[in-house]
């Protein structure tokens, strides 16, 4: 089957006319994802069986008239970190103990199913959401469809380069410090990291209690303002859900700029030396034809945005030690090298360390607002360089590197990335938008915006293109 | 929070290894001693004079569900 929707919105669309039935596309994606899995590896677990039976009960449904919305039939996939009914939950690890996995779904996982998603099975990460991929795990080590010999960037790196190849339509991540973000920069794709308490957190591994988030990743803006829409909600069984309405996500995506203001925080997030300088010109450009789309541009400044990086990484160190304790005390050897190390070094913070550190979140947190005062949106780019190759990992500069996705967990400030263009060699460049809290949707018209005058997203990874031309 | 110059580092990376209970290869152990000082001068960075007056962000509610 050579033609196939490309995004949410098309499939629901082509499911809705009867132009293709949901198991037909099922059938079509699952065979990608089998073909895809030496090379792309982006699924631990394939539940093709579970998949084609949700697949039958959307067409049932569709044939009685019954749509439940625009998930309805479409095939997507879950991170490796929610539970699941029908397929075992393992974080990527052999720590996970597989009883934890033996419950419900996940509330994330359950509100898709009842959307009428199709979910295709699980996707894999780096180790507890944290760290960078041990061979010796045994796990399948997911790789950036535009470069195999790269990262997609983690941890949700089984999401982003799922969806980046074609082989969901969307897909849930997990981020506590950019783990959204970070592979839909590096894979080309959009995905957002909601407020904080957005999205119930119920039925997820946690890695970081206060700064962790579920979210949407997809080939495009509107598709994850589609996915958040179903997602979003209190939940009372996670005690960090908020109990806020929620908005209809798409309301505000008239591809219009004119008004928006858009706040620049030029010191540090364009400034740091590491940034590459690709990268920058990629999204000093997407500024640019925003504010000749219409956007005023307002420089404005979060004077702590450096010691924001700091304050995060203690914050999430010293939770995620918190929780793995014991197992880091009585097998460690059953962690993955880079994940155990990461995880350990919580050991050696002390309690006026984690104290010090939610004191700076409280001036952070201030002087986001600040910035935010007078402005719509904030612009930065999401990564400081592009996805690096796996032989370039250095676990040591991990700790001094610049961050710019950390701020917004540790606020907890709602960040979207959107492709802006690709460097020299290829690689995909993101470019990330901030709202205030709860103003999901103002974030997702300035990316949609910005989508509907680009055609970055539209682009395909070769790997990709070659499989759909064998179909 | 001391200047790690003032304190014997390997022996207090291992003091914390030992008091935490975690063991920890002979290789790991040099790299958490070289890493050590940079966590000190990473966590000294928190203390700004700004902060005199803040609280921090986990205080909690009477309201709040336990």
């Amino acid at each position: 089957m050579a033609d196939l929707p490309r995004t949410i919105t098309e499939a629901a669309q082509w499911l809705q006319s009867f132009r293709i039935t949901s198991v037909e596309l099922t059938q079509a994606l699952l065979e990608r994802s089998h073909a895809a899995q030496d090379t792309v590896a982006a699924f631990i677990t394939i539940n093709d069986e579970a998949a084609l039976e949700a697949a039958r009960r959307a067409d049932a449904d569709f044939k009685q008239g019954i749509v439940r919305g625009p998930l309805q039939g479409v095939p997507v996939a879950v991170k490796d970190i929610l539970a699941t009914v029908d397929a075992p939950t393992t974080a990527n690890s052999r720590v996970l103990d597989p009883k934890w996995g033996d419950r419900a779904d996940a509330t994330a996982v359950r509100k898709l199913r009842e959307a009428g998603a199709v979910i295709t099975g699980k996707l894999g990460l780096h180790e507890f959401a944290i760290g960078w991929p041990d061979p010796e795990t045994g796990f399948p080590i997911p790789k950036n469809p535009w470069d195999l010999s790269r990262t997609p960037g983690g941890s949700s790196s089984g999401t982003g380069a799922a969806v980046a190849a074609g082989l969901i339509y969307g897909g849930l991540g997990t981020d506590t410090g950019g783990s959204i973000r970070g592979p839909s920069a590096y894979c080309g794709i959009s995905g957002i990291k909601a407020t904080f308490g957005r999205v119930s957190k119920e039925g997820c591994v946690p890695l970081g209690y206060s700064l962790d988030n579920v979210g949407p990743m997809a080939r495009t803006v509107r598709d994850c303002a589609l996915m958040l829409q179903v997602l979003a909600g209190h939940d009372p069984a996670d005690p960090s859900s908020a109990d806020v309405p929620v908005p209809d996500m798409t309301a505000e995506l008239t591809g219009s700029l004119a008004g928006v203001r858009v706040g620049v925080p030029h010191e540090y997030f364009f400034t740091v030396p590491e940034l590459d300088t690709e990268v920058k010109s990629a999204v000093l450009a997407a500024i640019e034809q925003m504010r000749l789309a219409g956007a005023t541009v307002i420089e404005v400044a979060i004077p702590h945005a450096a010691e924001a990086r700091i304050a995060q990484w203690v914050i999430m160190i010293a939770e995620a030690y918190a929780y793995h304790e014991r197992d880091l005390q009585q097998r460690p050897e059953l962690y993955g090298q880079y994940t155990r190390d990461t995880i350990q070094t919580g050991a050696f913070f002390t309690a006026a360390d984690y104290i010090q550190a939610q004191r700076l979140r409280s001036l952070v947190k201030s002087e986001c607002r600040e910035a935010l005062a007078n402005v719509d949106v904030l612009v930065t780019p999401t990564m400081v360089g592009l996805a690096p190759r796996f032989d370039e990992f250095d676990p040591n500069a991990m700790l001094n590197r610049p961050s710019f996705t950390g701020i917004w967990n540790l606020t907890g400030f709602p960040a979207l990335s959107v492709n802006c263009g690709f460097s020299s060699s290829g690689l995909p460049i993101g470019m990330q938008i901030i709202g205030r809290p709860f103003a999901e949707p103002t974030v997702f018209r300035v990316g949609d915006a910005y989508q509907q005058m680009t055609d970055w997203h539209t682009r395909v990874p070769e790997l990709a293109k070659e499989a759909a031309s064998h179909e | 929070m001391n200047d790690a110059g003032d304190i014997d580092v390997a022996a207090t990376v291992d003091r914390i290894l030992a008091v935490a209970g975690l063991s920890v290869t002979a290789e790991r152990r040099e790299r958490l001693v070289r890493a050590y000082p940079q966590m000190l001068s990473m966590v000294r960075q928190l203390r700004i004079p700004e902060l005199r007056d803040l609280e921090p962000s986990v205080i909690y509610s009477v309201e709040e569900r336990s």
